[in-house]
Parts: structure tokens; sequence; C-alpha cells
């Protein structure tokens, strides 16, 4: 493999920024070249090599009940909602979200039943509820993730917290983390059951081109020090913090994801190494209109497709990123997020975080696209499910019974298959014209609105055991004390 | 080479980003003592031109970027000679420009550079991780038409506000328009930082920046 090669080969004449001294040291202790001032590490292809081998290659990821897990592995596909620090409606207008938003955007991922897992709402963490804003920024954090496994049986990625956010350098990611996975300990009663079922992953994206953030390896040696799972990549932009080139982009993305695997190894506890998901969420940095990443764009998601073929070639489960440049619900969103998700899909990328994105740059998220985008994948889903080829579904017997010129509608054995075979989208419109018309004309945009209006009126999410409700509150109490006293 | 042919050979070396041209011509027009006015009128021609291709999107970033460049070798000649013969150099107005945090790609920042240094005005870059004090002092000191900061998001709003205090201290703030830009920015934020305006992007950045000018 040529990419491959080639990536090691940049780890070990390049190098890459690591500004972090106690993983500078073990890298060195295990055979890279290490310049302390450059705060630069170049990393021999054994060492690489070895990470590839010893790291976990699949494990399970949870919400708060952890029999409602998923399994992060090669073969599977999953929807993520997506994150995107403004609210938008459908003309594309935005506004900051208040908590009330925020609670109600869970609402409505919690009634999307082909999302499998829920973002950050409504946005990472630049849009903390304005009613968070007094508390200490670690006690902000930690109190909307537990806002948000108050309201949400499905696993919660909160993948950006602690990292993304200039305001978070006020708080330390270090002990962010901590904080964060100890109320997961409370939630699940001990760390050996969050092993068993991890509740977050350890973020670490590389800065492209080859540099690495200090929060982001504080977060990262947090996780690998608790065995809980790794979450390396990066998203070099074509042109502009990448090569022009989609193979030297990718080439570059695996140099860098390679880093953040060794980083995550050499700073691991043996015996309980963490495991790792790659991602990739490279787009255009768009020689037109001078910015970027544009996600949803043909080369976009080749390279992410590429890149999640390679993660599969050494056996790690793959995350994506797509959506659409496009600011408005209109016809380019849908064409953009279609395309890209169902490229992604197709690829065998496991982990898709689009579900109600809008905008360039991850802008926002939409509740009218939530829903949208939740037929959208049901739709996908049929299409990788496929066609069941066995001696019942050839219907043989049944083609013979039924002859030459008849019905196939009253008959056993379409009441038994029509149910499987056939995916029944809750928005997208089937109707007959002179139907459609008496049910007052509605476009795609005008139906989502009227679901959102309903599952905001009648839907609520099962509501949280009271005995982790008690624990997560205690441990927010706790932290606040201790933030106080500060 | 005859002053005519010089000057449109440079221009065209601008038009197409012939970045190896650029220098050597320049030198050329120096040293056969033509009017460094009228060969600079040359550069800035082919500029304008290389602006209106870019908006209509018949170039592209990286063509936009190695036509500024060459423009700016051939510039920074040009105008040492200009000076020289004690003439005044007729750049549109002069820009100071600097991220007030340690931005990591600064893309954004470079991209106003060179589509300022594109359209004719002279900036100073005083580069990423700028202390208040400094952006102080230079002001003082160069008297720029506008200051440009640039930096991300949340506590961006405080750092401005914090130059334009320091601005107002020093008596400085009714000398110079302020705009800023960074990834979030909004008029909201400018309001609140006491900026004059903001640029949402590069493009929009220049757009303001001539309005600020009353350039059209």
């Amino acid at each position: 493999m040529e990419i491959d090669s080639a990536s090691k080969e940049i780890l070990n004449r390049t190098g890459v920024k690591v500004p972090n001294k106690a993983i500078l040291e073990c890298l060195e202790k295990m055979g890279s070249k290490v310049d302390y001032k450059e705060e630069r590490v170049r990393i021999p292809p054994a060492l690489v090599n070895e990470a590839l081998e010893k790291i976990p290659k699949t494990f399970k990821f949870a919400g708060r009940n952890p029999k409602d897990y998923i399994t992060l592995d090669t073969e599977r596909v999953y929807f993520v909602h997506g994150i995107g620090p403004y609210l938008v409606a459908p003309d594309g207008s935005m506004r900051q979200p208040s908590l009330r938003d925020m609670q109600d955007t869970f609402r409505v991922i919690s009634a999307c039943r082909n999302v499998d897992v829920a973002g950050i709402p409504v946005g990472g963490t630049q849009s903390t509820p304005q009613e968070y804003m007094d508390l200490p920024v670690l006690v902000r954090r930690l109190k909307k993730y537990a806002m948000m496994l108050d309201m949400m049986e499905k696993p919660v990625d909160t993948t950006k917290q602690f990292i993304v956010d200039r305001e978070d350098e006020t708080g330390s990611a270090t002990q962010g983390s901590l904080d964060q996975i100890e109320m997961e300990i409370a939630v699940r009663g001990s760390i050996d059951e969050l092993r068993k079922y991890p509740m977050s992953l350890g973020f670490n994206e590389a800065v492209s081109p080859l540099m690495y953030l200090p929060r982001n390896l504080e977060k990262l040696i947090v996780y690998a020090q608790h065995g809980l799972p790794l979450f390396i990549g990066s998203g070099p932009m074509t042109n502009a913090t990448g090569p022009a080139t989609l193979a030297g982009t990718i080439t570059l993305w695996l140099a860098e994801t390679l880093a953040g695997l060794v980083i995550g190894y050499v700073m691991g506890t043996p015996g309980n190494l963490s495991p790792a998901m790659w991602m990739c969420f490279t787009g255009l940095f768009d020689q037109r209109s001078a910015h970027g990443p544009i996600m949803g764009s043909p080369e976009g998601v080749m390279v992410q497709a590429a890149c999640g073929e390679i993660a599969h070639y050494y056996g790690f489960p793959f995350r994506g990123c797509t959506g659409s440049p496009s600011k408005a619900l209109d016809p380019q969103t849908g064409y953009d997020t279609a395309v890209c998700l169902m490229v992604s899909a197709m690829a065998g990328i496991n982990y898709n975080v689009s579900i109600g994105m809008v905008g360039p740059g991850e802008m926002g998220v939409s509740m009218e696209k939530m829903v949208l985008d939740n037929d959208l994948a049901g739709y996908i889903k049929r299409v990788m499910n496929g066609i069941e080829v066995t001696e019942e579904t050839l219907a043989v017997d049944v083609i013979d019974r039924v002859g030459i010129g008849g019905s196939y509608l009253m008959n056993a054995h379409t009441r038994k298959w029509f149910r499987k075979e056939q995916y029944f989208p809750s928005l997208f419109d089937r109707r007959k014209y002179e139907d459609w018309k008496r049910r007052g004309q509605k476009d795609a945009v005008k139906r989502a609105q009227e679901r959102v209006e309903e599952i905001l009126r009648d839907y609520w999410p099962e509501p949280l055991d009271a005995d982790i409700k008690k624990r997560i509150e205690n441990h927010v109490k706790l932290v606040a004390k201790r933030e106080t006293k500060r | 080479m005859r002053k005519e042919e010089l000057i449109q050979e440079l221009h065209d070396a601008v038009l197409e980003g012939r970045l190896e041209d650029s220098t050597p011509l320049a030198e050329k027009s120096v040293a056969l003592g033509y009017d460094p006015l009228e060969v600079l009128q040359g550069v800035t021609s082919a500029l304008k031109i290389v602006g209106e291709q870019f908006n209509e999107g018949s170039i592209f970033l990286t063509d936009l970027m190695y036509c500024g460049e060459t423009a700016k070798d051939a510039m920074n000649i040009l105008t040492e000679e200009i000076k020289r013969q004690k003439k005044e150099v007729p750049y549109l107005g002069r820009v100071v420009i600097g991220s007030v945090e340690g931005d990591i790609h600064d893309i954004g920042k470079s991209l106003v550079i060179a589509m300022l240094s594109a359209e004719g005005f002279e900036v100073i870059d005083l580069g990423i991780d700028v202390p208040d004090a400094v952006f102080v002092e230079k002001v003082r000191e160069l008297k720029p038409d506008v200051l440009g900061m640039s930096a991300l998001v949340t506590t961006t709003m405080l750092k401005f506000r914090d130059v334009v205090v320091a601005l107002e201290e020093a008596g400085l703030r009714n000398k110079v328009r302020v705009i800023i830009g960074g990834a979030l920015v909004d008029m909201n934020y400018a309001e609140i930082a006491g900026a004059d305006t903001f640029g949402s992007d590069a493009i929009d950045a220049i757009a303001k920046v001539k309005a600020l000018l009353e350039l059209g």
C-alpha cells in the first residue's frame, strides 16, 4: 500500500508537533527522535506498526443505560446527530440557542428512530446556554452533560467538550475530562463496567498540517489512562491545510492519525489499552469562495470514503462527517446530504456525523432537517440491508399460485414479507396528486415543521432512572462545591 | 526594452502570477531610469483586473495569492525607488493588521492581507498573538488609516475591547478606524468591542475597509 508507506515516511522524516513533555518523553523512550525545543517528534515505522497491532479495534458505546449500546467495528453503519453552534430556521436565519432550545433539540433527536447517536445539542461548547453562564466553566460543561443524560436514551457524543472553545481555556481539559469520567463511573457503578460500556470517547484531533494541541493531548491522556475509547484523526482541508491533491491529503491525514494512535498507545496502560475509532472530517478549502471546510462536496466525501477504507484495512472503525454548505433547507441541502451520506454508507463508514447539520463548517443545526434526515437515514439503512435471496423470497411457488394476470396484494406471502421488505418513510411524500392537494399541498419543509411541532407538543423521552439521576446530581454538586472554593 | 514594453510585461507577469519575473522586471525598470510611479501604475492596473476576475469566479484563490505576491515583490522595489526620489507612493490607504491571540491556522488573516495588497493598500502585518500594547504602539508609530484585528471566538470580544480601550486611553481611537474579523465575529461583537465594523470573510473585509475609507 503506497499511502501506508508514504505516511510512515512523513512521520519518520517530517514528524509531528506534540506540545506535551510527558508524551514526548514516553515517545523518546520507545525509540522516537524528539526535539524538545520544537516540541517535535519523529516516529519510526516500527513503533507505528506496534501500535497498529496492539490497540484494540472494537468497542461498545452506550448511553445512560448500558443496554442501549451500539457496537463500533468495521462492519456496522450508524447515523449520528451533528453539531453546530446555532439553531437554524428553514429559511437559513440563525440564532444562539437557549437552554429550552437545546432541550427541544434533544426531544426531536430522541424521537428520530433512525438516528443512533445524539450529538451535543445544537452545537459545541460555544453555545453554552445563557442560564449556565454564571457558573464556573467546568461546572457549566458538566451540567450540560447531565442535562443531556437526563433527556436522552441514545448514546451521547460529547467529543468536543473541553477542547474546542477558547472559553474552555479557563477550565482545565484534564480536570474536566476527569470530572466527566467520574460522573460516568457514578452512572455505571464502576470503572470496569464503564470500560465495558463506555459513555464517551477521548477526542484527539490533529490540527493540520501535523500539529497536536495541548488540550486535546490532555484529554487523550486521561482517556488512555482509564482505558476508555479514543477518537483519533484529523481533517486537512484540500488546498489550504492539506495538499490540493486528494491522495496527498489522504496521506497527510493518515500520518496525523497514526501519530494520534501511537500517542494513545504509549500513554495507555498495558492490559487496559484503550480501543480506538479513527475519523476524518476533510472537506475542500474552496478556491472560489475562499473558505472551508466544504465537507458536502464530491472531493470531501471521496477523501473520507478512502480514509474509511484505510482505517478498515488496519481493522479500525471509522467516523466520517458530512454536511451541506447550503444555508437554507433547500434542494441543495437535500442533494448534498443524500449523496454524501449514501456514498459514506456504501463505503462502509461506520459512524456518520451529519444528521440535522446545516451550513458550511458545522454552522448550525436545524430541527426540521433532523426529522427529514431521519427519513433519509432510514432510506439508506434500507438500501444497506440489501436484497435477501432465499427459496422463500424467490417466491417461485407463490408466483405459480397467483399465475398469469393475478394480484399479489391479498396474499399470505405478501402479508408476511412486505413490512420487512418495504421501508416506510414518515415525511417523504408518496401520495397521489389529488390526495396531496387535498391535504394542503405541503412541501417537505412544511411537513417537517409540522412534525417538529408535533414532537414538541406530544413527545417526551423516557425519564431517567431516579437513582442514577440522584448520583449524577450529587456528582455535579461535588464539582460545583470544589470549583466555587477555588 | 522600451518603457511601454516593460510596463506591459510587468503588467502581464502580475496578471499571470509569474513570481519569478516580477523582481527582475522591476529592478530593470529602476536601472533603466523609468518613472517608478508610471511602472507602479502598470502593476496596480493589473491587480484591479485580478480582483475583478476573482470576484466573477474566472480565477481562483491560489491564482489570486500568486498574483498578489508577484505584485508585492515588484511594488517593494518600486516604492523603494519612489521614496528615494522623495515622491509619494499612491496607496489607497495604510492598514495595520494582527491577530489578538494565537490563531492556529492564520489562513483568514493571510487572505485578508493578500486581498488588501492586491487592491492597492499598504498592509503592515504584526503577526499573531499580538499584545494590546503593541497594537497601540504601532498605531501611534505608523498612523494607519485602518487597524484590523482577528481572533477566534468567545474571548475575542474581550480582547478586541481591551485593545480599543487601550487606544482610547492613548488618545488614538479617533485617529484610526477599527475592523475586526474571525470565525464567529459579527456586528454585535463589533459593537460590544467598540470597533467600527467587522468582516465576515476576506472578501467582505476588503469591501468594509473600502467603505470605511469611503473609497468606491
